[in-house]
């Protein structure tokens, strides 16, 4: 694992909101609220503060704004990770050209590696350590898609203080 | 009754105002339009996939929403107040609405969530709520309305001690109660000077309903100023 350039950046609460089987922002049929889809919302503002967080750290680093292919690398990522649905999320531009995503998830901490550079959507590569509580798991490598879904297998209820 | 210019804490957790509207030009290419309209104190970015992308603005303050027919806007950290968010709202729609690529403003929705938490709902608002077995303390309530006030349509929702994590190392899990308000203006209008009255208008009903729920000695604790 590369170490971390500059600026470490957390998404925490407020904006990280768990619910529960009983949560408030279900998705009424024909809902004629304004914003239908709150929880969406919520997501995005968590997107805007990654990607800000991220855009920024390049600028420090580089003097300047990513080009578009960059740009459109880190939303991409920074999508999937967040789709998720972690407890905490932090985001590092690392030296070695890659986005450094620390995801926490219940008892689970992830550490996920991302190259940005010259990286297609269908040949891009990411690496995963993954502790359970202090307790070191195997690692995991290989696409974005695939990493992240090892994620989204821990389910986000899992908690016996989360069982209503 | 007379209604506070100012609370302190607000906790207010959401501020959405969405604007709906009519439209010659394809969604598609307004995305465009709109990109090119605002100035540079304003980030473009998107997230989704290529099937249902989810268009965004954002400066320092707001953040922008784009649907098809859809603006919606919220504060991107803590509540601005009113003010400083209309003034906000306002600066960005003369910009996005320049060269009459909008025909037509219909809906106004303006949605304040407040939260609080470890509070009992019968503590801070004057709702009650009972069912068949009046014996039953319900450890959550969750309760929605919908109704027709003064000429807007509302929505009230509110939640009683649902649970949330709050602290990310302790994974602490606090149960939060919310009220939350959408009210919703279906009118017409022409120009955005009109949908701007109309915005402080719905603002004004948001706040009538919130602070007609809250009980007397809840507000109290809020250091209201009038």
């Amino acid at each position: 694992m590369a170490t971390p350039a500059i600026n470490i950046f957390i998404d925490e609460r407020p904006e990280n909101v768990r619910f529960n089987q009983t949560g408030c922002y279900v998705s009424f049929a024909q809902d004629y609220s304004t914003v239908s889809n709150i929880h969406t919302s919520m997501l995005n503002k968590r997107f805007i503060r990654l990607y800000t967080a991220a855009s920024n750290q390049f600028k420090e680093i580089y003097g300047t704004s990513p080009k578009l292919n960059i740009k459109e690398t880190f939303e991409r990522s920074i999508d999937k990770v967040i789709k998720t649905h972690p407890d905490a999320i932090s985001i590092e531009l690392t030296s070695e050209k890659s986005l450094f995503f620390t995801v926490k998830k219940e008892e689970y901490t992830f550490f996920l590696q991302y190259y940005y550079e010259d990286v297609e959507e269908d040949d891009d590569e990411a690496i995963m350590t993954i502790y359970k509580n202090q307790e070191k798991q195997p690692s995991y490598a290989g696409k974005l898609d695939n990493t992240v879904s090892k994620i989204k297998q821990i389910p986000t209820y899992n908690s016996p203080k989360n069982q209503w | 009754m007379e209604i506070p210019k100012k609370i302190s804490p607000d906790r207010i957790k959401e501020s959405f105002v969405e604007v709906r509207y009519e439209s010659q030009i394809p969604f598609s290419a307004l995305v465009g339009i709109f990109y090119s309209h605002l100035d540079s104190t304003y980030t473009y970015t998107n997230r989704g996939d290529g099937a249902a992308p989810v268009f965004m603005f954002y400066n320092e303050k707001i953040k922008i929403e784009l649907n098809a027919g859809i603006i919606v806007f919220n504060c991107l950290n803590e509540y601005l107040s009113w003010p400083v968010y209309k003034y906000e709202i306002e600066k960005a729609l003369i910009q996005l609405t320049k060269n009459d690529v909008i025909d037509k403003y219909f809906r106004i929705g303006i949605r304040y969530v407040s939260e609080y938490p470890n509070m009992d709902i019968q503590e801070l608002c004057k709702f009650n709520f009972s069912f068949g077995l009046p014996d039953i303390k319900s450890d959550t309530v969750l309760f929605r309305s919908d109704f027709k006030f003064e000429g807007y349509r509302a929505i009230l929702n509110l939640v009683h001690m649902l649970p949330h994590v709050i602290n990310d190392d302790e994974q602490e899990i606090v149960p939060i109660t919310k009220i939350d308000i959408d009210i919703i203006d279906d009118n017409d209008s022409k120009t955005l000077e009109e949908i701007l009255i109309r915005m402080d208008n719905i603002h004004n009903k948001e706040k009538e309903l919130f602070f007609s729920l809250l009980k007397d000695d809840f507000l109290k604790t809020l250091n209201p100023v009038y």
